[in-house]
């Protein structure tokens, strides 16, 4: 059997025939980490603004918070904080983990990280029920106003990394096309964010 | 010629300097107010500095590490 010209041709740049290719070096910091670092820069000054508008706004006004607006509780966001605080600790455990190899068990800590998120979030979806309730509105005070600006940007914030985390450990070591521990450390990065800014809104908008 | 006159026109409004308060709230609002616009400018100005140098020197050191280790 004799081969054509064009067989030839595609024998002859077939993979087995051309030069090895020296194996390109994977960079130290991924490209899915730096876009969310630059991510949460842009995250930061967000929330800055808030605050800034906060302070400003505040800082005019004799009395806070104005009379006859209904008090923050206090209590049960701070054990909603600290909530949200385990569920920051167990991401990071669950990122030891993955570190480590252990894939199996770090995705279970994961799965109660993503638990304990989603309980503070449907608690502070109960605490928003009640204070509209109690007649605490965006449009009955600025203090209102900027209580549900502020607080609901970090809810969205919340609700949106949970729906990523969720589908993250869904795809971890799923049986077609699963996604690696080290894709799934962008998202992390963005809950240790969430986490992170959650204490400073809190001590600003309930104790201050 | 035109262009001239033009620039002796406002020249000449150098002659009669006044203050400018390009923010009505930043000079007549309480002294409270006064402090927390300097501070979260203060805030605003430095955070983006802070977090991008913060981000570029602990890039150099990942990639400074990664040139030590091969």
């Amino acid at each position: 059997m004799t081969t054509t010209s064009s067989q030839s041709v595609l024998l002859a740049t077939s993979e087995s025939s051309l030069p090895r290719q020296p194996k390109r070096a994977e960079p130290p910091v991924s490209s899915g980490v730096i876009g969310m670092l630059l991510f949460m820069v842009t995250e930061v000054m967000f929330f800055g603004a808030l605050i800034s508008a906060y302070l400003v706004i505040r800082a005019g006004l004799d009395e806070w918070p104005p009379w006859g607006q209904p008090r923050l509780p206090i209590e049960t966001t701070a054990i909603n904080t600290l909530v949200l605080l385990v569920s920051g600790f167990l991401m990071s455990y669950s990122r030891n983990l993955f570190k480590k190899k252990n894939i199996s068990e770090g995705r279970k800590w994961f799965g109660y990280s993503i638990l304990l998120g989603t309980f503070f979030f449907i608690s502070q979806g109960y605490e928003w029920a009640q204070l509209i309730k109690f007649g605490l509105t965006v449009s009955s005070s600025v203090y209102g106003g900027l209580f549900y600006l502020i607080i609901g940007a970090h809810g969205f914030h919340v609700i949106g990394t949970l729906a990523f985390l969720i589908y993250a450990w869904n795809r971890l070591g799923a049986p077609v096309n699963p996604i690696t521990s080290e894709e799934i450390f962008p998202v992390q990065l963005l809950w240790y964010f969430v986490v992170c800014v959650w204490p400073v809104l809190y001590v600003l908008v309930y104790l201050d | 010629m035109a262009l001239f006159l033009q620039f002796i026109i406002v020249l000449s409004f150098s002659l009669f300097p006044r203050i400018v308060e390009a923010c009505a709230v930043c000079f007549s609002g309480k002294e409270e107010s006064l402090e927390a616009f300097y501070l979260t400018t203060v805030l605003l100005t430095l955070l983006p500095l802070v977090m991008l140098s913060l981000i570029g020197y602990w890039l150099y050191r990942q990639y400074r590490k990664e040139e030590n280790v091969s």
